[in-house]
């Protein structure tokens, strides 16, 4: 009786995750909530979700994406869902995928009282999201590996002879790398372009799965130099390992700068509350919050006071790439289904 | 006498081969019948359609001179023909304990608790197996597992008790012993007996008839002493002998 | 159930309706691959490398797999060695784990100045090491399984006619077809697997897909990519499957007999012992010790306990709702085809092709039902029983290959003795049949709970907002946490499937144990 009597209480965990499977109702549909899905980092968009909810005592349920080589992600959940959505606001990490929504007619069009003070240039012109703070494309080198005086200056220097064999990328097709690509196609040319990711190639430049294992693999020096996001960077500095970065062609073409972007999701269950986090999002406070947090990200307003060792240059000191952020998506799909999935295949 | 099991011209196939042809078997009340033949001659079989497990293709069964099967058509279910079996491996339902086997037997005679107890400790205690009623199969001796099968045969009364070989594995003085009870149990309880065996120390303790299947058919039948006397299957003939029983001519 | 069943339609009817809900997920993207014109061409020279690619990791997996697990399942079961019990049970381990952390694991390693010295998987083949290690325990428990069948007088026979070489002769043969057909499943599900190939830089068709998914949003490629695959899969295994139809249906068919105690061998005991180590050290503790590596430079534990805390709930609702659902449509099929060889076998070979396809394909696919259905439909499409409810499909193979050879030591005489005593079906089923196939249920139960625990896939696209499992959970925070806080979080992961498993362990000693 006793063995019978622990083997139903075992079970019964199980009976009863199939009874609270089926919890039915959406709890976002009922008042007072907003649905979030995000491509930020969850350790980042978390504790500003938190402030919100405090703020404002309505709920968010955030949900946080995979890099994208880890699983099919979110933006594919949002275009399967977009007749009847779950989410209220998408906030991407990049324009880019802001752009893939807006091209899907995902998104809705937005233009929020507190993007006052956030440069246009950087938002979408119909308002179909605006962007707010800030990471840039930097590289990345190993300390123990590259000298002060070898270090590189120019993302041409991935080609660099020094660097044969010991650079490498995150995947061209995915992320903030994609979009790296196709403003390089914007900027340079096709022909400038294709030339260059040639000459990666015959650099033997090595592509990885992600920003994430660039960092990596840099700073246990399996790599001397990468390509990869300022909060990648900020996260081997604060963790003590030995690597360095640097501001590419500053004296060139500058760098990619690659803010974050609120979107308004067509049709979302919650507009209301969505516009009202959207709005939250845009405000300065929120970007000098993010400036502090580990992401460390850039203000795309001047006029928000930067923290005690900030570890980047306010965007002001940096010499940006000239990007027509609103036509970026559809560069990006004419590059990646030829040109850079041949690249790939070609040198993976 | 009446007749208690009758069958009727049946035939019956396992795939290509005909097991059963036009086969006519008789058993009355309280009869104890030896079905006798070589290995793959059809007396499980021949079992197994008078118990209603399965269905001949052609010929009929009348279970107390009711219509019980006919050509594929099973018209009264095998739980109300007032049978039971022994199957060759006991079929005790592993996870049950004795009782719970015993109660489990009982579903098809919709009893009320009461009843339903009253039933299995009378079962039990009729084989001698009443401290065992907590036990499960798998912790018993084969001549115990014999005994619960058994009760659980006997529990439901039946008319007619079905034997499929349920002796193999057991030693020469328990399977005495079961014998000796089943015999006993069918004095008392008056029931009719079929018992497929190869035995002949199982034939001498339970049955006073022999029926020899052969070529699908029941080649002979008679009592031990007139098959003896006029054996007319080289079978019939070997397990008279092997009885001990002596035919006309001494041999 | 049992020889004189005369409802051969309610069969039929029952294992069309579990076919139906395990293909039914998958149906609106091919729908619409089929239905819609993608401009970019499927069969182009870097696809038909991935194919090539896919197939030879497929199959080295498989061989990986065999080649290690079905000895070790062999000697596990044939001798008696130290702790026996506690190496057999710990072969689960790989099985736990999606196979991005070994990989991770095995990146930190090579970081690690001091051991620089270990060989790095990379490429190809890197993919194949570490995913076929992952495959061994399906192998190994399938061959342990099967083994355990064969009876003590079976094995004294081939003793004392020939020797040790007899009997492991002997048992090779009988365990051989299951072994086979655990090691193709450990294959196939190695397909759909994307992580290995990304991280060592192997193109995989799974990369491929993954491409035409999150890259190039093409639906219709992606669509149709999923079906070459499956297609292929089912060109290579259905042959296979087929051919050794009646030896696998049958060798999946377990008997009930009297299994052998294992004896003590003075080289094949070491053997046994040295090579389950050895499997362990390799295949866990080594990727396991490089994923921990940055937890002593910076423990996060209490940080990643409450992340852990707040996951704890979901993930057992997504894995247990799965497991249960599997189950019970395995259990479903097993009953219905455990008779028919011919029926065993193409359900098997339909499940094995269904379980090749990648994940997103019914993710997606339920998400787009799910928008087009009324909202009150929600409970069905859109809550956490969705997530368990699809997980649970996507890993019915498993399952139903566990459920068949289960079904198959029931006793024919069990299902005679209950309609002689007009015992019906369900109360049948209920007080006999389901209480006997208990162990099966159990491990089953918790196979697929730890596959769909690994499955980030299906949970990340389907998972309710606010509702969170703790593999999705690892790899959201991947990317840009404190390397200490990843490594917290799979430590503590790995140190919850280990209490599973140890419990689960005691399950069958408390089964058989059990009183009414």
């Amino acid at each position: 009786m006793q063995h019978s009597s622990s083997i139903r209480w075992l079970l019964l965990p199980f009976v009863a995750a199939l009874v609270l499977g089926c919890d039915g109702q959406d709890a976002a549909t009922s008042r007072g909530h907003v649905v979030v899905y995000t491509s930020v980092d969850d350790v980042f968009a978390e504790p500003i979700c938190k402030q919100f909810q405090q703020q404002t005592g309505i709920t968010v349920e955030l949900v946080p994406d995979t890099e994208e080589t880890k699983s099919t992600g979110l933006l594919n959940r949002l275009i399967a869902e977009k007749e009847r959505p779950r989410a209220d606001v998408f906030w991407s990490g990049d324009p880019l995928r802001a752009a893939i929504l807006k091209s899907q007619s995902v998104s809705a069009p937005y233009d929020s009282p507190a993007a006052e003070g956030l440069p246009r240039m950087f938002s979408d012109s119909e308002h179909f999201w605006t962007s707010f703070s800030a990471r840039a494309r930097v590289l990345i080198y190993n300390t123990d590996l590259v000298t002060e005086t070898d270090r590189p200056t120019s993302i041409r220097d991935l080609a660099a002879e020094r660097f044969k064999g010991k650079a490498c990328i995150a995947n061209p097709l995915f992320g903030t790398t994609s979009m790296h690509a196709a403003a390089l196609f914007q900027v340079l040319g096709d022909d400038a372009a294709k030339k260059f990711f040639q000459s990666l190639a015959d650099n033997n430049l090595k592509i990885l799965s992600s920003n994430g294992e660039v960092r990596r693999r840099v700073a246990n020096g399996e790599f001397a130099i990468g390509l990869t996001d300022t909060d990648d960077v900020n996260v081997a500095i604060r963790e003590g390992k030995p690597v360095g970065f640097v501001y590419p062609d500053q004296d060139g073409m500058g760098i990619l700068i690659v803010p974050n972007a609120a979107v308004l999701i067509a049709r979302g269950p919650n507009s209301e509350n969505g516009k009202k986090f959207i709005d939250y999002l845009l405000r300065a406070e929120t970007e000098a919050a993010l400036a502090r947090s580990e992401a460390a990200q850039m203000p795309l307003r001047s006029n928000v006071v930067l923290p005690h060792g900030f570890p980047f240059k306010p965007l002001a000191q940096l010499k940006s790439m000239s990007v027509a952020y609103g036509t970026l998506a559809a560069t990006l799909e004419n590059i990646s289904g030829g040109f850079l999935k041949q690249w790939v295949d070609e040198n993976q | 006498m009446t007749r208690l099991v009758r069958c009727r011209g049946l035939a019956c196939r396992r795939g290509k081969q005909l097991v059963l042809s036009e086969m006519d078997f008789e058993v009355t009340s309280g009869e104890s019948v030896a079905l006798l033949g070589s290995s793959g001659s059809g007396k499980s079989t021949l079992l197994r359609v008078i118990a209603g497990l399965e269905t001949a293709q052609r010929g009929e069964v009348l279970i107390a001179d009711r219509l019980a099967s006919r050509a594929g058509q099973l018209l009264i279910p095998p739980h109300r023909r007032g049978i039971a079996m022994l199957f060759q491996d006991l079929a005790l339902w592993p996870n049950l304990t004795v009782a719970g086997n015993v109660r489990l037997g009982l579903s098809g005679l919709r009893l009320s608790m009461h009843q339903s107890r009253q039933r299995i400790e009378q079962a039990l205690d009729l084989c001698g197996i009443g401290d065992l009623a907590a036990r499960r199969p798998g912790t018993l001796s084969g001549g115990q597992q014999q005994r619960v099968a058994l009760a659980r045969a006997l529990a439901v009364r039946p008319r007619l008790l079905l034997l499929d070989e349920p002796f193999g594995g057991l030693d020469l003085i328990t399977k005495q012993a079961v014998l000796e009870q089943i015999a006993q149990l069918k004095r008392e309880l008056d029931f009719a007996l079929i018992l497929v065996t190869h035995s002949p120390a199982e034939v001498r303790g339970l049955c006073e008839t022999l029926a020899v299947l052969e070529g699908g058919r029941i080649a002979e039948r008679g009592s031990v002493d007139k098959i003896a006397a006029d054996a007319q299957s080289a079978l019939g003939t070997a397990f008279v002998q092997a009885l001990g029983v002596k035919n006309n001519s001494g041999a | 159930m049992g020889r004189h069943d005369g409802k051969p339609l309610l069969r039929w009817v029952l294992v069309g309706t579990v076919l139906v809900i395990a293909v039914g997920p998958t149906v609106p993207l091919v729908v619409l691959t089929l239905g819609r014109e993608s401009t970019r061409p499927v069969w182009t020279d870097a696809f038909r490398q991935a194919v090539q690619n896919t197939l030879w990791l497929g199959g080295g997996v498989s061989v990986l797999s065999l080649a290690i697990g079905f000895p070790l399942g062999l000697l596990a079961t044939l001798y008696r060695f130290p702790a026996a019990r506690s190496l057999v049970s710990f072969q689960a381990l790989p099985l736990l784990l999606p196979s991005f952390l070994p990989c991770i694991g095995w990146s930190n390693l090579a970081a690690a100045k001091w051991l620089s010295w270990l060989p790095r998987p990379n490429g190809c083949l890197g993919c194949v090491f570490v995913l076929g290690l992952q495959a061994v325990p399906l192998a190994f428990f399938a061959t342990w399984a099967a083994c355990r069948n064969l009876t003590a007088s079976q094995l004294d026979a081939a003793r004392l006619y020939g020797g040790e070489k007899s009997v492991l002769k002997l048992s090779a043969r009988a365990c051989a077809p299951v072994a086979i057909l655990a090691a193709l499943l450990g294959g196939i599900l190695s397909l759909s697997d994307s992580g290995a190939p990304l991280i060592f830089g192997c193109r995989s068709v799974d990369v491929e897909i993954l491409t035409s998914f999150s890259a190039l949003f093409d639906y219709a490629l992606a669509g149709r990519q999923c079906l070459l695959l499956a297609g292929f899969v089912l060109l290579l295994v259905a042959p296979v499957l087929l051919a050794g139809r009646r030896r696998l249906a049958s060798a999946v068919l377990a008997r009930q007999t009297r299994p052998a105690i294992p004896c003590r061998h003075h080289v094949l005991s070491g053997v046994a012992s040295a090579g389950l180590l050895l499997v362990l050290i390799i295949g866990i503790v080594i990727p396991t010790f490089g994923l921990c590596l940055p937890v002593l430079k910076n423990p996060m534990i209490a940080r990643a306990a409450h992340k852990v805390s707040g996951t704890a709930v979901p993930t057992l609702v997504f894995t247990g709702g799965a497991g249960v659902i599997a189950v019970m449509l395995a259990t479903i099929v097993a009953l219905a085809v455990s008779e028919h060889s011919r029926a065993r076998g193409t359900v098997l070979v339909i499940l094995l092709a269904l379980l090749a396809l990648p994940p997103a394909l019914a993710a997606i696919g339920v998400s787009q039902i799910a928008t087009g259905v009324p909202p009150w439909l929600d409970r069905l499409t859109r809550s956490r029983g969705t997530v368990s409810l699809i997980l649970g499909v996507r890993f019915l193979p498993v399952a139903a290959v566990v459920m068949l050879r289960a079904v198959g030591t029931l006793s024919p005489s069990w299902i005679d003795a209950a309609r002689v005593h007009g015992v019906s079906a369900p109360r049948l089923l209920v007080r006999v049949v389901l209480p006997h196939l208990g162990p099966a249920i159990i491990v089953s139960l918790l196979l697929v709970m730890v596959l769909s625990a690994a499955d980030i896939t299906t949970t990340h696209l389907l998972q309710p907002p606010g509702v969170q499992s703790l593999p999705v959970a690892i790899f959201t925070v991947m990317a840009n946490s404190p390397e200490g806080l990843v490594a917290s979080l799979c430590l503590l992961y790995l140190l919850c499937v280990v209490l599973l498993l140890a419990a689960a362990a005691q399950l069958p000693r408390l089964w058989s144990r059990r009183t009414v």
